[in-house]
């Protein structure tokens, strides 16, 4: 007998493969910024502050992050399909955890985020970009978005059950979208103009993902941001995770 | 005497900016029986099945299925359940035939178990020739059939219909009665059903409650109760409308008497 949690894994997936709007569009998205923002500003890569590995390897990291505005959306579509159709209903009564089906959905997410980065990754580095980490800076930088964007998944799926409103689908990720613009996403601290932007950016978990995926990807900057990005990127994980967990009564009740 | 499949005590709830669904419902339910919840709309049938296939709580008072409290451990009271509410749930993406056997192997089933219960079920349901279609795409009556066939898959020992014919034609409704007597005379399933049609209530039940108020108001057999409240020669339909009617005579000379 198959374990049910590999079968609703397996479910969960199916229905991501067959809907990958949300999987291609934060894809999309992810190009476009590189190829945008590398053609319009690349030609500041030159200045010792980017490290000397070109702008592209600097730019990368936001890439990956970029893709998880909508690749995370795809569990609270598909919870808000199952609950709009009666059908998380039907699970619901099924002799297993309630929250493994919304659990499952999170893991399709982030198996899709896993794919979806090194993608970004591999384009990176067409455009430019040394994979300088090798291996284990492809995967650890995939792992970090993974982790980070299963939080904005599950945050974005608790919405959807607790409002009953699919339009909240995207709402978290377009929320902390913003926080890439409070980041040092396009040049390093130290050359951000205004003082205001240098304190808020330290206080941005952002700025503790892109530092640390530069250093994993590129060998770029402090490698002390790692651990603070990965607990970071816990933090959201399995903070967004328990929130999605607590919201399953509210669907029922 | 049989032993009750259910068993709930004082069991209350109000919704939150609505009214109060349930008022301190008692309800014994034996093994086996083919049993009839029967109220006006909003006297608070749905709350109760909901709270006893649980999906949804009670605000106090305490249930039990086949004597396990519900509040020990709902995975294992839902093994023993099948469910149809009024709304069909159905994925709309998914074939009947791929739905039944996910259901089975929801519950435990290996795939082959699974694919031949499947099977067994489209055939019983009369939806071979749409199996492979996807749910979306069925008629309102085949997928109200799925809906109940979906309830069915792991044999449940009781099994909770809520308006369950509601939106089926003449010649589905009848089979679909047939496979409820059939679950429960071969297979000892309990069949516990709420409906507004009081001929299938009369047709189909054993016994019966009625529900008023969100309180058991009549808790006996359909025949006790033809008799009891129609008159010679009288039936359910006839009872019911007169039971409902003393009922609220005698809540309107009650709230009189407090007026006087």
């Amino acid at each position: 007998m198959r374990n049910p949690g590999t079968l609703i894994v397996g479910r969960a997936l199916r229905r991501l493969v067959s809907n990958p709007a949300p999987l291609l569009s934060g894809l999309g998205m992810s190009a476009f910024f590189l190829f945008v923002y590398d053609a319009a500003i690349g030609g500041i890569g030159f200045l010792p502050e980017f490290g000397g590995a070109g702008y592209m390897a600097f730019l990368l990291p936001m890439g990956v992050i970029s893709l998880l505005f909508g690749s995370s959306a795809g569990s609270a579509q598909a919870l808000s399909r199952d609950i709009g159709s009666g059908y998380f209903m039907r699970l619901a009564l099924a002799p297993v955890p309630r929250s493994a089906f919304v659990l499952a959905a999170i893991l399709a997410d982030a198996a899709g985020i896993f794919v979806s980065s090194l993608i970004v990754l591999g384009l990176g580095a067409l455009l430019g970009a040394p994979l300088l980490g090798g291996a284990v800076g492809v995967f650890g930088t995939a792992a970090l978005a993974t982790l980070f964007g299963a939080g904005i998944s599950a945050a974005s799926a608790a919405a959807v059950m607790r409002t009953g409103k699919v339009e909240l689908a995207g709402t978290i990720g377009s929320a902390v979208f913003m926080l890439l613009f409070l980041a040092p996403t396009f040049v390093p601290r130290e050359l951000m103009g205004a003082r205001w932007l240098q304190v808020v950016s330290a206080w941005n978990p952002l700025s503790y993902l892109m530092e640390a995926m530069r250093v994993m990807v590129s060998g770029l900057g402090e490698p002390s941001s790692v651990p603070i990005a990965f607990a970071v990127a816990a933090v959201a994980g399995l903070g967004g995770t328990a929130a999605a967990c607590l919201s399953v009564r509210k669907v029922l009740n | 005497m049989p032993e009750n499949v259910i068993e709930a005590r004082g069991l209350t709830r109000t919704y939150r900016k609505g009214p109060r669904a349930l008022a301190g419902v008692d309800l014994d339910v034996p093994e086996a029986c083919r049993f009839a919840l029967l109220g006006a709309n909003g006297a608070g049938k749905s709350t109760l099945v909901r709270i006893l296939c649980t999906l949804s709580r009670q605000d106090s008072g305490r249930v039990a299925i086949a004597g396990r409290p519900i509040s020990g451990g709902s995975q294992a009271i839902r093994a023993l359940i099948g469910v149809a509410l009024q709304d069909t749930q159905l994925d709309p993406a998914e074939s009947a035939r791929r739905q039944l056997a996910f259901q089975g192997r929801l519950y435990g089933f290996d795939a082959a178990r699974a694919a031949g219960r499947a099977e067994e079920l489209l055939a019983r349901f009369g939806l071979e020739p749409v199996a492979d279609r996807k749910a979306a795409e069925l008629s309102g009556g085949n997928k109200r059939r799925l809906h109940v066939a979906l309830a069915l898959v792991h044999r449940p020992r009781v099994l909770f219909l809520d308006e369950p014919s509601v939106g089926m034609d003449p010649e589905s409704r009848a089979a679909f009665w047939a496979e409820m007597r059939r679950l429960n005379a071969e297979e000892g399933a309990c069949v516990f059903f709420t409906t507004q049609y009081l001929e299938e209530a009369e047709k189909h039940g054993d016994e019966l409650a009625v529900l008023d108020s969100g309180l058991v108001a009549y808790r006996g057999t359909v025949d006790g109760f033809a008799a009891a409240h129609a008159g010679p020669g009288g039936d359910l339909e006839a009872g019911y409308l007169n039971f409902i009617e003393s009922r609220r005579r005698g809540a309107l000379s009650e709230k009189e008497a407090v007026g006087a």
